[in-house]
Order: structure tokens, then C-alpha cells, then sequence
């Protein structure tokens, strides 16, 4: 609240202004060609929101005050016009049609403008208007769906992980995520989950390095691919995202402030569907001394039911609300019965119910100031919020400075400074880990049990109170903690302290040359600090890291631009030196904490153990590029760039790329009125790209453990370097066409790409018995091709109403062409417990899931062994590949006088993905499924099912193909608590059962707003004030599993996709914002 | 002036066209201490094939020493994917174990690696560790690629990879069979001890099995190739026999100060496996098994109308003394077994099993034995025609390592039958309590112990409190071994060798009898 009274106060400080008189300007816009009136137009007092458009007779009538002093009138697809006011109460004007502006200037590489028009590659723009119409929690993300080519995956976990793929994978192995650029800075965007996190392995998602970055005060977005990007080097190779922030830029004298304010709250809505029917553990029968199901135990005299506590499966007895158990929360440290027996019912507090709804404030202010020779900003956010699980909590706060000026009439100086400050606590464990809530409310655990009862998880002594006791009379935790205590007591937190910018110069040497001189600076300490408390299942412990990265810049350019008759020249060559340098300090505890709940490595039982780990690279560059234009419709792109790498061998470090790209504008040929632009284009490039640091020598690591009995303890890495690496190689052909039509009514682009990465540096897996699991070579290709299209336009644009409306399609196809000699498959990772596995095969898509397929006859039945479970191939088989066929993201926006609404729909269709928590969650009866009712309409618990499917005889041939033959209709049928334990491919089943199809549609965005401008504020204070609603991610349809989604599998941004280990609820967000202008 | 600063300008771009060193690794040493890298290597292989997954959940069960209290898939003798990638492991320490020999024969790092013992003593003692673990590997799968440092055997393939150039190296090991490895691991321990010099300084760090002792390394390769040269005796005897006569006269164990055995710390940290399992990760996974029990009770397994035991104990009605140190009593202050459970839901309802003794669970620096000389003397009762000496003092040196006291053993040795094949041999069971490996070895070449309950019984176990009894069905998972009504003859190749070294994986597989499964027997396996 304390943040609403200051901003009331600044309100009030800037509010002593006086009322000025006013005066009405009418007047008619026509068009130069024709003399036609142009409804539509924006007729805007410059430096104000103060505007109106034409009506359909080309009138239009503004009331201005006295100090308005120029009008100008834009229309899309015409040349904006500026006209003084004077004296005069009437302004007519005419309007030129300009076909270059529909398309507009970008920002290119290295930050170079250039007309969209003129460009022989795809970039797509967004801006960061469009991005923040709903407040975003990062950056990333809110891209979804808005640019063809571009795939983003968000695990949606509270600041976590974003995997963005630009045209597709291109290393088999590595992350494969492009280059980041904020303001000209090369942004580091790591991401730390390590392996066993992205597999699925259990640990705690710390989410992309690029998170800190502060949505709202993205000006726009552009993104490179292919041809466009090879300037950038060996970054390059992944694409490039750029984004400009908002800047105050020089010309005008001007004072701009901007407040915003919104609150939102998230809530858990899309999980498994769990049954309702049974509880926990097992029946006991009669004959083994069971009573309802029960064992019993006499305790002072009293003989009660007990569930199996110690039992984390839900094979229990039927819910019956007239047979009392004396459950978990009866008993008292030592099986002393404190409440009594309760009846053995379904929880009133179920999972979701463990969920809190989280709350978000955002504030934010930013303030401009511009003369003719300056220009000044700077930006502050907030962001506070309550996490949907209990306790969680973040803290974001951004700081932007940024100026520029001209310093005598050639040299101008800028510089642009940040600092991020980024606060996390009770960051959900996810996957199969101790402390991962997903695992403990879906895979493993009991379903009678009341989140409500759970939630006083202390005994008076302090001790846990868990359900999942050794025993009655041993409140000692068995496998899981209680959610409660895993939430309060085991969280960890983080917290990153970022500073970002550039200073630069420039000197103008001649009227067309310049030269500049440019750093760029990222440098960000990240603190880690994980606890595992006294009391807890796992052995206490506490263990913090810190990461401390810098990366510098120091680039130095000419620019040149001259116009000889008809050809356009621009030219740009220069050099760069990128330093980069990692380090890391590790600490844990071992043997437990000497007093609880001090959490520190000094508090460690045994000694501590300790790691550390220092990287240096340095990559220097010479690069250039030449533009050449004819008469604006011809057009040639040249550049290249060689490297020179620190982490290759030192006579195979340096490597030469280029890129070429051209475009033929043929609509500046043709006299169609209907057609603004017809422009074919053409591309191609080839960027090298070097490796991680120290894969070149073979060393010897520590024992992570220390010494060992008083003696040092030294191995050789199981993965073995190689000293004769080469720099890998991508090349991207691409061609593509543009067309607009009816002053942008209707726009088209396409982009065919084919995208070729050879000499793979990859860390090749080797069979073990070569005693190395990897050896890193130069081998491999892996080709994607893939079409990009965008269709969009304004179906409807009158005075009152338009209606904008864009779909972005990406289809792209990874093939890996070839591996290493005979290989025929290389892991990139094995999923927990071993079922599945995530492979790069030849001759299949890349990302391929290997699983244990069913078995089907020819008619496609599935076969069931005669044992009444589905039979399996006895080898791996590839089951597909995680990524889709295509994304497809449709976003539209109303404008309704005052009023715009947008939303945006995120299509997904095909791609695979793997669910252990499926896979557990019907192993130990915890899903729907498992409760479900057979063809005859009885439990299957009680009558047994007969699966679907036939019996048969299979045969199998040396390659693993088999044929079925004698077939029958299956009818054994299976008990339900074996059809469900037979969900575990240990027992020679299908692990393809708990594969499923990643397809989704959801709806991204959405947002409702109104607008006040001055004139209807009858404020000289504000400018313009903006309300809104808003959501993220409301609804999901046509999921092929209900309840998993297949974004609930992302746990880090490299190429281990496709693999849920343990997933947590998807949220939806719905807010309310506010934006003030004064 | 123009054109000087177009000249700084192009200086400064000359100066960024520079070259650039590589970096090489700050972090890591590219010659290492070859004691360092044998401590490392060792206290792996002694981890990797004693932890609860190898040791524990794989043989421990699968010989019912122990039984798993709630999720029992390993006792009925479904195994996990994962746990036969323990291969990778084996294979990397192999590696390590050959990097020894490699820093102590390449000229560039010898001399310096003589600070650490002789180069020739480090070299031989790496290669008895080699093996060590070979031979764990070869009774575990069969065939598998391999790799000697006395033999140039060609189709021995393994570790033929680090410090090869790249056309040399073989990426897709071949299979060795399991004729070739044996011959060859039974030469390499004749070489290796020959070749051990007393008159050189043993490893003078990092070796924490016999601190750098020549004659008990020598002690410990002969009596090793006494326990391989009795396994290969029922396929070749005269290459046992030869084996046998030589390490007998060149020395064996002599007394328990001569065993092999891992001595792990008292910190949480570097503790031994099983202390690790029980107290740093909190899991009480396993409980003493109902056979093991029984023949420690000197009772029998009793099938389900308990009045018909379905196995026959040697030595019934004799309680074995060291049964308070391999258990914990359980609270009502009895022993008693964990079945071996129909499912998990009935090994649940079972609270009142006994744990394996604190001795072995709550002790950190636990010794976990390679060899003992207990087991030398078992065999040379066998190789004696079961000699009653030998087997008296078998069964000594056993108790005598666990602490038994001296009369509780003069007691037992009076009480038990005497020395046969049935009494050496399940006394040998009993003693290799903690190296089930080797007791499975034994038991897929003789067949004994014979206590063991065989799938598909119907058994009962009763808790002594208060006489209740529970009747089971030892159901074993796996369809591929489901037919035979005994034990697991070995453990499926790991997946990745399907896919990383497909070809020559085949090859083994197509040697097997019964395919890739768990029911192909070995070379050896014979009876």
C-alpha cells in the first residue's frame, strides 16, 4: 500500500499546473493520388496522446490547448505528415503513399537500422507494447507464440526455465539456445539445472540467467535466424533475440512519466486427475488377520484400524464413512493415540487445496527527458510476490539508467547501466526427488489424506509430524516428509545481483564515415543456498553456491554510407575482443547440522565438503559487412567474420564465416494498386562455432569427496578430451516471400529454410567398456529444414473499430543425417528408473524417445501377454520425437474506441513426451485409472479388467521385428492392482503406456483495457491513463493425456526435453493493471 | 587529422585481429599422483560392488541374506535397469587402474611417480586390483570386452581408447570370451605376484588394503587365483590344477591378519555403503532374510501347514553364535526373518523382521573384505577331500573376524556335524556373509547352500512374540527365469551396450545359451 501513497504524492507534486485555454482545429485529409478522402487517419498533437482520427468522409475536429504546436497525421502505408498550427483553425492536408514504411526500419545485427525492405532475410519484430498488454513474469516467455521459427517451452514453475529454439536444434548435443542481446549486450543466459534436474531426476529449477531482465520496459523485439544472424559469429549459430529497452532519444525537448501498477494471482487449476474410491496402503485380508482391510493394534486397552502408514502406494481399502481408522494423525511421537479414529473417507482438502493463490505486485515508474542534444532515462521496477506454494515468495527489483548526448557537433556519447536484483525462496523441487511435491502428490502416496489435518506438520517438541510414519508407534518419516515441512522447512533460496550496460562513442570522421567504440559489460553474482532440516526423511544438511560470471566486450567499428546515383552503400567493419570468465564456489555439510536451524557450512557435522571451478575463454574478432541497393529494389547483404577462440587447439582456433543474402523487390515493377510490397528474397550463410573451455587436454578431476584416509583421491574424467578438434559449421539456406496488400489489410510472408550443422563438436557416447563415457569429436550432421509463415492483417479498420489479427506457423524437421561411423544412436539422457530414453538417432528425427513399445498384431491390436498385461518389444524402439510438428500462435487485437482487447492462442501439435509420474502415479494406484470401472461397469479393483488387445503368438526375428500370429480376442483378465503395477516397465511391460502426444492449445494472453486520454481526463496532469484486465495461460484444451501438460516436462533449457520425472500443477494468472502517462 | 584517427582506428582493429592462446584447465592437474589415483580407483571399485544397489539390493537378496522390508522386486529377482550400468562404473575404474600403469611406465611421468612407491610394485598391484574386478564383472555377465596389461591378445578390446590416437582407437570393444578371461586373469595374478618386489616400496600412500605391504599383496593375488582357478575347475581342470599347485606354493593366506579388507572412515562423508544407506540417506531398505535366519537358528523353513520344512539346515538345531553380530534382535528381542514376499504389500504387513547387525549398518569405518582367509580355508577342505582341519579352521577364522567369542566358538566347532561337501559348502555360505558376490559364484557352481528357498514355494513365517504366522508364495518377476525353479545365472547386459557397441554385443549375446537373459548359464556353471 505503502507504494500507492508515493505515487499519489508524486501525483499531486506534478499536479500544480494551470488550466490553459483551448481552441478546435477542424479540416479534411485526402489522398495526393487520387484526392480521395482517408477515413482512418491519426491526427495527433505531436508530443501529446492528444489525437482523433478522420471519419469515413476523411473530417476530422481536435480540440487543442494553447501550447499544441504541431499536428501530425499518420495512416498506415502513407508518409506521416507534420503541420504547424499556428493561428490556424482549419488544416487540410494530403497524404503521399509510401510503400517503404509499411514494412518500417529494424534493428538488425549489431544493432544496425536498416529498411525492412531492403532485407534478403526474415526478421520479425515485436513489440514490446503487444508483450506487456498482460504484465509478464520474463521476458522469454511472453515471446510465445508471436514469431514464426521460434519455439519456447516455459515450465511455468515460479522463475524458472524457458527453452527457446530458433529453426530447430542444430548440436546434438549442447543447449542450442541463442544468442541474447540487450541493447547491443551479449547476455548471458545460462541455466544451472543439472542434468539429473533437466532429466527428470529430482532438483530444483533456478530458471534462465536471462530472467532478471525487466519485461515492462522492452521497447521491442527482433529476432535474427539463418542469414541475418552470421554477423553475430560463433553466438550465432542458434539464432539471435534482440531487444531494444525503451530510451530516451535526443531531438526534442521533452519530460515524460510513466507509472504502472498491477496485481495478479495465480492459481493451480491443471493437474492428474487422481481417483477418489480408495486410501492408502494395502488390503489386508481377513486371513492374515485383517478387519475391514485393516490390521489393528491394541493400544491401553483400546483395539483400533490402522492404515499402512508406512506404505506410500494407495492399494488401500474402499472409502466407507461408517469404519473408523485410527490414521496418521492420531497418533503421537510414540504411538500414543492423541484424536481418535476417524472414518476412512475421502479428503476435504485435497491436492490442490495445498496450493495457495499467489499474489504479484508489480510497480513500476520511468522517467524521460529529452533536448535537442541529450536524452535521458531511467526506469525503476518492482515485482513482489507470494508464490502458489506455501512459503514461496520472490522479490525482483530493475534499475535502468541510460543517456545519450552530443558532445560538440561530432562525437556523441551513450551509455546504458542496469542493475538487477532478484530475490527467490521456495523454488519447488521438481521431478523424482525427496523433497519434490509433484512426486509426493502423484506418483507415491496416500489418497485419504487431508491437506487440511496436514498442515499443523510440528509436534510440540518441534519434531515432523508426517503421515508416512515407520510405524504407529514411530513417527520417524519413511520416505516422504510432509508436504508442509518440505514447504517451510526444506526451501531453498537464491538471489542474483546483475549489472549490465554499455558505454560507447562515436566520432564522426567525414560526412559518411563514422567510427565507434563500444563496451559491453555482464557481469552477475548468483547465490544458491539449499537446507535440508533437522528432522526431515533425508539426512540434514545445508549447502550453498555461488556463481560469480563476467563477460566484456570491447568492440570497435567504421561505418559507412554514401549514395552513388542510383546504389545505395553501407558499409561496417570492425573487431571485437569478448572476454569471459566463470567461477563457482561450492559448500555442503556432510554428516548432518551440530544445531538445528542454523544454516551454515560451519555448522556441518563432519567436515565440509567443499568445490570449486574457474573457466576463462577469449574469443577475439574482425568482422564487416557491406549493404548494397539498387534504385531500393535490388539489394545485396555481404558479411563476414573470423574467430579466433581460446578454447580450440591453437592451430586449428581460428575459423572464417560469411553469410550473403539478396532481395528483389518486384511489386517496384509491377503498377498494382492492391499489392504494397511483392518482395522475394534469398539467403545463405555459414557460421563456425567453437566449444566449452578445456576439452582440448586431458586432466585429472578431484574426488568431490576429498581425501580419502588421509590420502589425496585424483581420477581421469570419464570424458576424454580431444587435441584435435575443429571449429563445427552451420550453414542456413533460406528463401522467402513477402507480400502486402490493401495498405497492409492483408499481409504474407514465407520462409523455406534448410539448416545444415556438420562436424558436430560433441561429447560422443562410447561403449563404457572403452572406459570413458564419452569422447569429444568432431562428428555428426544434423539437418533441419522448416517453413515459417506469417498471415495477418486488418480485417476491419473503420473510425471506431479495427480489428488486428496475426498467425505465426513453425514447422520445422530435424534430421540427424549421420552420427560417427557405424553408430546407429547416442544418449542425450536416460530417463529416471531407465524405460525411456532420449536419443539422437541417424536417420530419425532429432530427439528421438526410445521406449519399449506394445506389441501389435497386424490389424494394429495390441497384444496382451498371457498374463493379461500388455506385451512389449523386448529391444528399445523409437516412439517419436519430442518436438513438434508445428506451432502454430494466433493473436489478435480489437480496438473499440476507447476500449482494445488482445488474446493470443498458443497451438501445439505432435511431439512426444514421457511420464514417470504416470508411470508411478498407476504403479501405486494413485491415478484415476487405477480406480476406474471395467467393460461390464464394475471396480476393477474388485472384478478385474480385461484390457483391450489380443492374444496371439509372437515371433521374433534377429532385428527385433516380430510377427503375430494366431490371434484371439484377449480375454484374461487382470486383477486392477496388477494392471496397474503393470504400468512399471521393470516387469517386461510397454513403457510406451505412459508416452503421450505434447499437443496443446492454449490461450496465452489475454487483455481487456480501456483508455482515457487528456481530453477526457480534463487533466493537464495526465496525459493518458490506461486500465486493464488481463490473464496468462487461462485455459488448455486438447491435451492427449487429461492433466499433463506437456510444458510441465520442461526442467531446463538445453536439449533434455520431453521427460516429466515429477510435475507440478500448471497455473493460470488473471490481474488488473494500471498505466499512467503524465 | 582525419586521417589520424582513421589510423588509431585501424590500429585498434589490427590489435583485435591478435591471436589467442588456449587456455588450458586451471581447475585440474594434467599428472596427478598415481597414489591418488589407485585410492580413488579402489575405494571405487570396493563402493561400486558394496553399496545397496550391486551388493544390496542384487546379490545380498538374491542370495537371501538379507530381503527387502517394503519394496522387494530385486528379491524376487526383478533388477533394475540401472543397476546393471554399475558396468560403466567397473569399466572406469578399470581405466583408472590402468592410468596407474601408465604413469608409472610412460618416461615422462615414471620418475616422478617413484615419490608414491616403485613404479614396478605400483604397476603389479594395480594389475592384481584389475583382477579383482574383472573377475567380479566375468561372473556377473560372461563374456565381456576386456583388457590385460601382460597379454596382447587381440581380441581383447576394452580401454583402448584414452591416449590412443584416433584411428587406433576402438570405440566398439569386441567381446572376450569368458575362456580367454579367465586363463588371463589367472596369469595376471601369477605375474603380478611374481613380479611384486619385496626389495621395492609398496604404494606409500593410498593404498588402504594392505598400506603399501608387498608380501601381503603377493598373499592376496595367490589366494584370489585360488578362488578363480575353483571356479573354472569343473571345464578345466588341468588349467586350475596348474594355478592351484603354483599359488599354493608360492603362498596364500595364512591367518585372518592376512585378509584383504577396505577399511572405510568414521566420517558421514567417506563412511562405508551400507552405514551410509541406513544413516545419511535414511532408508532402512533391508531386514535379515527368512532362509539366512533360519540356518543361523539352525531351524528350517517351514511351508505353509508349518509342520513341513521345506528346506534341509546341516546344522540344525545349532545356533550359529555369529547371529548377534550379522542381526539386530528385533523389539520383542527375537530373530527373525523378512519372507520373501508374493508383492510389496505383503512384505508391508510384516513389522517385526530383524535388522542386519549394527556392526554392519551404524558402523562408519566398517571393513568391507575383498577375500578372507576363512575362505581359503574352505577351500583347501574342498581341495582335501572336505579335510576336517581345513573346515574346523574355516569356520574359526570366521568367527574370529566377526568377534565371536573364543568359547562360543570351541562350542560351535564341538556341535557342528563334520566336515562334507554339504557342511564345507554351507558353512562357506555362511562365512561370505557381506561378499554375497562370491557366494553367488559358489552357488552357480556347486549348487550350494541348499537352505535357499526356491521360487515358487509356498513357505510361512511365524513371528515367535506370539506365534502368528503368515503364509507366502516366492513368486519371482522376471518372465525370462520364471520357468527354472532356481537362481538368476547371470544379469542382463547393461541397454547402452545395445545401442553403443550393438554389433559386438550381439556376438556375446549369440554365445549365450539362453540369449541375453538371466537364465543363460556360464561358461563355468556346469553342475
Amino acid at each position: 500500500m505503502r507504494k500507492f501513497t508515493i505515487l499519489l504524492a508524486l501525483m499531486t507534486f506534478l499536479g500544480v499546473n494551470s488550466v490553459l485555454a483551448q481552441r478546435t482545429i477542424n479540416g479534411t485529409v485526402t489522398s495526393a493520388e487520387d484526392g480521395q478522402a482517408i477515413p482512418g487517419v491519426q491526427v495527433v498533437v505531436k508530443g501529446t496522446t492528444i489525437g482523433t482520427t478522420t471519419d469515413l468522409d476523411g473530417n476530422y475536429n481536435l480540440t487543442v490547448n494553447e501550447q499544441a504546436e504541431i499536428l501530425v497525421f499518420k495512416f498506415v502505408g502513407m508518409a506521416t505528415k507534420e503541420i504547424e498550427i499556428g493561428n490556424k483553425t482549419v488544416i487540410n492536408v494530403t497524404l503521399q503513399s509510401q510503400v517503404m514504411d509499411i514494412e518500417g526500419v529494424v534493428v538488425t545485427a549489431l544493432g544496425i537500422s536498416r529498411e525492412k525492405k531492403s532485407l534478403g532475410y526474415s526478421v520479425q519484430e515485436v513489440s514490446g507494447d503487444d508483450m506487456n498488454k498482460a504484465t509478464q513474469n520474463d521476458a522469454i516467455s511472453s515471446l510465445q507464440g508471436r514469431v514464426s521459427g521460434v519455439q519456447i517451452r516455459s515450465s511455468g514453475n515460479m522463475g524458472g526455465s524457458n527453452n527457446i529454439l530458433i529453426r530447430g536444434a542444430t548440436a546434438i548435443t549442447g543447449d542450442n539456445q541463442p544468442l541474447i542481446v540487450v541493447d547491443g549486450v551479449p547476455m548471458d543466459n545460462a541455466n544451472y539445472n543439472d542434468i539429473n534436474t533437466q532429466a527428470g531426476g529430482g532438483g530444483t529449477d533456478y530458471g534462465n540467467m536471462l530472467n532478471d531482465i525487466d519485461p515492462s520496459e522492452i521497447e521491442s523485439v527482433s529476432v535474427l535466424k539463418g542469414a541475418a544472424a552470421a554477423l553475430y559469429g560463433s553466438r550465432a549459430a542458434n539464432g539471435v533475440i534482440l531487444i531494444e529497452t525503451k530510451k530516451a532519444k535526443r531531438g526534442k525537448e521533452a519530460f515524460d512519466v510513466s507509472f504502472t501498477s498491477s496485481v495478479d494471482f495465480e492459481e493451480k487449476y491443471l493437474h492428474p486427475n487422481l481417483q477418489n474410491k480408495y486410501g492408502g496402503g494395502a488390503i489386508i485380508p481377513d486371513d492374515a488377520g485383517g478387519v475391514d482391510g485393516f490390521q489393528t493394534v491394541t493400544v491401553d486397552g483400546q483395539t483400533v484400524k490402522i492404515p499402512q502408514m508406512q506404505v506410500d502406494e494407495s492399494w488401500g481399502p474402499r472409502y466407507n464413512e461408517n469404519v473408523m481408522v485410527a490414521q496418521w494423525d492420531a497418533w503421537g511421537p510414540e504411538g500414543q493415540l492423541i484424536n481418535d479414529p476417524r472414518p476412512w473417507v475421502a479428503p476435504e482438502n485435497d491436492v490442490l487445496d495445498f496450493y495457495n493463490t499467489g499474489v504479484s505486485l508489480t510497480n513500476s515508474i520511468g522517467v524521460s527527458k529529452t533536448g535537442e542534444e541529450y536524452g535521458v532515462r531511467f526506469h525503476y521496477s518492482n515485482v513482489s510476490s507470494d508464490g502458489t506454494l506455501p512459503g514461496s515468495e520472490r522479490a525482483k527489483n530493475n534499475f535502468k539508467l541510460s543517456g545519450n548526448a552530443m558532445l560538440g557537433s561530432k562525437i556523441t556519447v551513450n551509455a546504458n547501466l542496469n542493475f538487477a536484483k532478484t530475490y527467490t525462496q521456495g523454488r519447488p523441487e521438481i521431478g523424482y526427488g525427496d523433497n519434490s511435491l509433484g512426486q509426493k502428490f502423484y506418483q507415491w502416496g496416500q489418497r485419504q489424506l487431508d491437506y487440511g489435518l496436514l498442515e499443523d506438520y510440528k509436534y510440540e517438541d518441534g519434531t515432523q509430524r508426517t503421515w508416512n510414519r515407520q510405524g504407529y508407534n514411530n513417527s520417524t518419516p519413511q520416505y516422504a516428509d510432509n508436504p508442509y515441512w518440505i514447504a517451510y522447512e526444506n526451501r531453498p533460496e537464491d538471489e542474483r545481483n546483475r549489472f549490465y550496460g554499455n558505454v560507447g562513442l562515436s566520432y564522426q570522421i567525414l560526412d559518411n564515415l563514422s567510427a565507434e567504440g563500444n563496451i559491453y559489460g555482464d557481469t552477475y553474482n548468483f547465490y544458491v543456498r539449499e537446507r535440508v532440516a533437522v528432522g526431515s526423511q533425508a539426512q540434514p544438511g545445508y549447502e550453498e553456491h555461488v556463481r560469480a560470471f563476467s563477460e566484456y566486450n570491447y568492440e570497435g567499428r567504421l561505418n559507412y554510407n554514401n549514395k552513388f546515383d542510383k546504389v545505395n552503400l553501407q558499409a561496417v567493419a570492425g573487431g571485437n575482443i569478448r572476454d569471459y570468465r566463470y567461477d563457482r564456489n561450492s559448500g555442503y555439510t556432510s554428516g548432518g547440522l551440530v544445531v538445528p536451524n542454523v544454516y551454515s557450512l560451519t555448522n556441518s557435522s563432519g567436515n565440509p565438503i567443499i568445490g570449486d571451478y574457474t573457466e576463462e575463454k577469449q574469443v577475439n574478432s574482425l568482422f564487416g559487412n557491406v549493404s548494397l541497393s539498387y534504385d531500393g529494389f535490388l539489394n545485396l547483404d555481404l558479411s563476414a567474420r573470423n574467430d579466433w577462440s581460446s578454447t580450440l587447439p591453437e592451430d586449428e582456433n581460428s575459423y572464417f564465416y560469411y553469410g550473403a543474402s539478396g532481395s528483389f523487390v518486384f511489386s517496384d515493377l509491377l503498377d498494382m494498386d492492391a499489392m504494397n510490397l511483392g518482395k522475394i528474397r534469398a539467403g545463405y550463410s555459414q557460421v563456425g562455432n567453437d566449444t566449452d573451455p578445456y576439452r582440448v587436454g586431458s586432466t585429472y578431476s578431484y574426488n568431490g569427496d576429498g581425501t580419502f584416509q588421509d590420502a589425496a583421491r585424483l581420477f581421469i574424467s570419464n570424458q576424454l578430451p580431444n587435441s584435435e578438434l575443429r571449429p563445427e559449421q552451420t550453414a542456413t539456406t533460406e528463401f522467402g516471400l513477402d507480400l502486402i496488400f490493401f495498405e497492409d489489410r492483408l499481409n504474407f510472408s514465407a520462409t523455406y529454410f534448410n539448416k545444415a550443422t556438420t562436424d558436430q563438436i560433441i561429447p560422443l557416447e562410447v561403449s563404457k567398456a572403452t572406459g570413458y563415457a564419452t569422447q569429444v569429436i568432431n562428428a555428426g550432421e544434423m539437418v533441419n529444414t522448416g517453413v515459417e509463415l506469417t498471415l495477418g492483417g486488418d480485417p476491419v479498420r473503420t473510425d471506431d473499430f479495427t480489428w488486428r489479427i496475426m498467425a505465426n506457423l513453425t514447422s520445422t524437421k530435424m534430421t540427424v543425417e549421420k552420427l560417427y561411423r557405424d553408430l546407429e544412436a547416442i544418449d542425450i539422457v536416460r530417463a529416471p528408473f531407465g524405460g525411456v530414453f532420449l536419443r539422437a538417432s541417424e536417420g530419425d528425427e532429432y530427439g528421438q524417445l526410445w521406449g519399449y513399445d506394445y506389441i501389435t498384431d497386424d490389424n494394429g491390436n495390441k497384444v496382451v501377454t498371457p498374463g493379461g498385461s500388455y506385451a512389449r518389444t523386448p529391444n528399445l524402439t523409437p516412439l517419436g520425437s519430442v518436438y513438434p510438428d508445428f506451432n502454430l500462435g494466433i493473436s489478435n487485437n480489437f480496438n473499440y474506441k476507447d476500449f482494445d482487447m488482445s488474446f493470443l492462442f498458443d497451438i501445439q501439435q505432435g511431439g512426444i513426451f514421457y511420464s514417470l509420474t504416470h508411470m508411478w502415479g498407476m504403479y501405486s494406484g494413485m491415478l484415476e485409472e487405477t480406480a476406474g470401472v471395467n467393460a461390464d461397469g464394475n471396480e476393477i479393483r474388485e472384478d478385474g479388467v480385461i484390457l483391450d488387445g489380443v492374444q496371439g503368438d509372437v515371433s521374433f526375428n534377429e532385428d527385433g521385428s516380430y510377427e503375430v500370429t494366431n490371434t484371439s480376442e484377449n480375454d484374461v483378465r487382470i486383477s486392477g492392482r496388477a494392471n496397474g503395477a503393470f504400468a512399471y516397465h521393470a516387469y517386461g511391460t510397454p513403457s510406451a503406456q505412459s508416452v503421450f502426444e505434447a499437443n496443446y492449445v492454449k490461450l496465452r494472453n489475454f487483455s481487456l483495457g480501456y483508455t482515457l486520454d487528456q481530453e477526457q481526463l480534463k487533466s493537464q496532469l495526465f496525459k493518458s491513463v490506461r486500465i486493464s484486465l488481463y490473464g496468462r495461460n487461462l485455459f488448455t484444451w486438447g491435451l492427449d493425456k487429461e492433466g499433463f501438460d506437456p510444458e510441465m516436462t520442461v526442467a531446463g533449457s538445453g536439449n533434455i526435453q520431453g521427460i516429466d520425472g515429477g510435475l507440478q500443477p500448471m497455473s493460470r494468472t488473471y490481474g488488473f493493471k494500471v498505466n499512467i502517462n503524465l | 587529422m582525419k586521417i589520424f584517427n582513421t589510423i588509431i582506428v585501424l590500429a585498434l582493429l589490427a590489435f583485435t585481429a591478435c591471436d589467442v592462446d588456449y587456455e588450458s584447465n586451471p581447475n585440474e592437474p594434467t599428472t596427478p599422483p598415481s597414489s591418488a589415483v589407485f585410492n580413488h580407483a579402489v575405494d571405487q571399485i570396493m563402493t561400486d560392488t558394496r553399496d545397496v544397489w550391486f551388493s544390496g539390493r542384487f546379490t545380498t537378496v538374491t542370495m537371501q541374506y538379507w530381503q527387502q522390508s517394503e519394496y522387494g522386486d530385486e528379491d524376487r529377482y526383478g533388477y533394475r535397469e540401472s543397476m546393471r550400468e554399475t558396468w560403466a562404473d567397473f569399466y572406469y575404474n578399470l581405466e583408472n587402474l590402468r592410468k596407474v600403469i601408465q604413469l608409472n611406465t610412460d618416461e615422462a611421468t615414471a620418475a616422478d611417480m617413484q615419490a608414491y612407491g616403485s613404479n614396478n610394485n605400483q604397476i603389479q598391484t594395480a594389475r592384481i586390483m584389475m583382477a579383482y574386478q574383472f573377475n567380479i564383472m566375468a561372473d556377473t555377465w560372461g563374456d565381456i570386452p576386456y583388457y590385460s596389461y601382460g597379454s596382447d591378445n587381440e581380441a581383447f578390446h576394452a580401454l583402448q581408447m584414452g591416449d590412443i590416437p584416433g584411428d587406433e582407437q576402438i570405440l566398439e570393444p569386441a567381446y572376450a570370451t569368458q575362456e580367454a578371461i579367465y586363463a588371463d586373469i589367472l596369469n595376471e595374478l601369477k605375474a603380478a605376484a611374481e613380479s611384486l618386489s619385496e626389495a621395492e616400496n609398496g604404494f606409500q600412500q593410498g593404498d588402504n588394503i594392505y598400506h603399501g605391504d608387498v608380501a601381503l599383496w603377493k598373499k592376496f593375488a595367490n589366494s584370489l587365483r585360488l578362488r578363480v582357478a575353483l571356479k573354472i575347475s569343473d571345464v578345466n581342470a588341468s588349467l586350475a590344477n596348474e594355478h592351484i599347485d603354483d599359488a599354493l606354493s608360492k603362498g596364500v593366506f595364512e591367518s585372518n591378519a592376512d585378509n584383504a579388507g577396505f577399511t572405510y572412515e568414521s566420517s558421514a562423508t567417506n563412511a562405508a555403503p551400507m552405514y551410509t544407506s541406513w544413516n545419511v540417506d535414511n532408508r532402512s531398505d533391508f531386514a535379515l532374510g527368512l532362509s539366512f535366519a533360519q540356518l543361523l537358528k539352525g531351524e528350517n523353513v517351514m511351508g505353509h501347514d508349518n509342520s513341513n520344512p521345506i528346506t534341509s539346515n546341516p546344522f540344525s538345531g545349532i545356533t550359529d553364535p555369529r547371529i548377534h553380530i550379522y542381526a539386530n534382535q528385533n523389539s520383542d528381542g527375537n530373530y527373525v526373518g523378512m519372507p520373501i514376499a508374493e508383492s510389496s504389500d505383503e512384505a508391508a504387513t510384516i513389522g517385526f523382521e530383524s535388522l542386519p547387525g549394527d556392526a554392519i549398518i551404524n558402523t562408519p569405518d566398517y571393513t568391507e573384505y575383498l577375500m578372507e582367509y576363512a575362505e581359503v580355508e574352505f577351500i583347501l577342505s574342498e581341495l582335501n577331500g572336505w579335510d576336517q582341519g581345513h573346515y574346523e579352521a574355516g569356520i574359526r577364522a570366521s568367527m574370529e573376524r566377526w568377534g565371536v567369542p573364543a568359547d562360543d566358538i570351541d562350542a560351535y566347532i564341538d556341535a557342528v556335524p563334520a566336515a562334507n561337501e554339504e557342511n564345507v559348502r554351507t558353512q562357506k555360505y555362511i562365512a561370505l556373509y557381506l561378499q554375497p558376490h562370491t557366494a553367488w559364484q559358489e552357488y552357480r557352481r556347486t549348487g550350494y547352500p541348499q537352505t535357499l528357498i526356491p521360487p515358487f514355494t509356498d513357505y510361512s513365517v511365524t513371528n515367535p512374540a506370539d506365534g502368528a504366522s503368515y503364509n507366502f508364495t516366492f513368486s519371482p518377476i522376471p518372465a525370462e527365469i520364471q520357468q527354472t525353479q532356481d537362481l538368476p545365472y547371470r544379469m542382463k547386459y547393461p541397454d547402452q551396450e545395445y545401442t553403443l557397441n550393438g554389433t559386438k554385443n550381439k556376438e556375446a549375446r549369440d554365445r549365450l545359451p539362453n540369449g541375453d537373459t538371466q537364465a543363460s548359464k556360464l561358461w563355468w556353471d556346469v553342475n
